[in-house]
């Protein structure tokens, strides 16, 4: 393969990877034809509804016996108050990243100047939780992430010098040993209620 | 003599067990492929709402299809062509040959410098190629398909997939050559 190949290849994964098993909707297959997408989308002429219902429970069933891959539970569990505390010293485990998840404040115009919301921080603590390459997922809550920020993250600016108000939600993901933190990244950049990533230790 | 349903019943009965049928096939397939075909048109339309619809629109296209379909074996031959169908007519309609991908409008410096320019240059040339050779690149770079997988997505003989992807990664490479 040569290099424009490698590129390419390359390329296509990292953006194919932005999708995974929980962003597979139930099929609608048996709804009539897909109206394409406008505001708030929707079908038009559904016939066979029984059919479809079945289709999406047995997806839906399928999916939990794989592990709930394509169901709602994913990810949901509560995070623990002692994972919700903790943050990895230094020195243990592999490469140490900060998903900074959309606060109010966040400059980057996908947050829509909006809060980052429950549904969305949990998908993507069990995005992050599934990944075999991750070792410990903690979640920093904004009131948290003002100290974190002034400790771990001050070569990156001032996300620290605003009020603790204008602190944002963060979950600080901690890779296994020797295993890189670059598919993480790439996986999380750009979901919805992700501002940025950076990386505390490589 | 047996006893004998109803003509209407008996129809009807025939009707629900197609119906079923065609629903635990297509359901079954849609299991297994959707992601993948979710991505596949992802790469080719650029956006999560028009790749989930292509695909969407594939399956009921499929499923509509179901008990007309004469070699079943090839019912994901049939809905990858249809999802790459779907993507050529969405881009049309849409005018405007390709939407950013998903990546924030601000970039940190740290989080550019891990997803890439390069990435999105890369993205950005393999657009500008005419649909049918970006079509079997995809096919071929992303989903590993072979040759004849390639062939039989495109509804086109295996040397024109030869001759298609040769030109487009030669017009790819001097374009990413032009850009540096």
């Amino acid at each position: 393969m040569n290099a424009t190949e490698e590129r390419l290849r390359d390329a296509l994964e990292a953006v194919g990877g932005t999708l995974g098993p929980e962003d597979v909707p139930a099929p609608r297959f048996a709804d009539g034809p897909v109206r394409a997408r406008r505001a708030g989308g929707g079908l038009r002429r559904p016939m066979l509804v029984a059919a479809s219902v079945a289709a999406a429970a047995a997806v839906a069933v399928g999916g939990a016996a794989a592990g709930g891959v394509l169901g709602a539970g994913k990810g949901a569990r509560p995070m623990s108050s002692a994972s919700a505390d903790k943050t990895s010293p230094p020195g243990s485990g592999g490469p140490v990243i900060v998903v900074k998840l959309c606060a109010r404040t966040s400059t980057n115009a996908s947050c829509d100047r909006r809060d980052v919301t429950a549904a969305q921080r949990q998908a993507l603590a069990g995005r992050l939780r599934d990944r075999g390459d991750v070792r410990d997922v903690s979640y920093i809550s904004k009131a948290q992430s003002y100290e974190y920020s002034k400790k771990r993250l001050k070569k990156y600016g001032p996300w620290h010098d605003g009020p603790v108000g204008d602190a944002a939600d963060m979950f600080e993901v901690t890779m296994r040993d020797g295993v890189g933190a670059r598919g993480v990244i790439v996986a999380v950049l750009g979901r919805p209620g992700v501002d940025t990533v950076l990386t505390v230790r490589s | 003599m047996s006893a004998q349903h109803p003509p209407g019943e008996a129809a009807e009965a025939t009707a629900d067990e197609k119906a079923g049928d065609a629903t635990s096939m297509v359901t079954e397939l849609y299991r297994g492929h959707a992601l993948g075909l979710m991505r596949l048109a992802l790469v080719m339309v650029g956006d999560r709402g028009t790749a989930e619809d292509v695909v969407q629109e594939a399956f009921a296209g499929l499923y509509r299809r179901w008990s007309r379909l004469r070699d079943r074996e090839r019912a994901l031959v049939y809905v990858r062509s249809a999802v790459l169908n779907g993507s050529r007519t969405a881009l049309r309609r849409r005018r405007r040959p390709f939407r950013a991908f998903h990546q924030p409008p601000e970039w940190s410096a740290e989080a550019a410098a891990m997803v890439g320019e390069d990435r999105r240059e890369v993205l950005r040339a393999l657009h500008r190629l005419p649909a049918r050779q970006r079509e079997a690149l995809v096919l071929r770079y992303f989903c590993d398909l072979s040759e004849e997988e390639i062939a039989g997505a495109m509804r086109v003989s295996r040397g024109t997939v030869k001759s298609t992807m040769s030109r487009a990664i030669a017009a790819l490479g001097r374009m990413l050559e032009e850009e540096q």
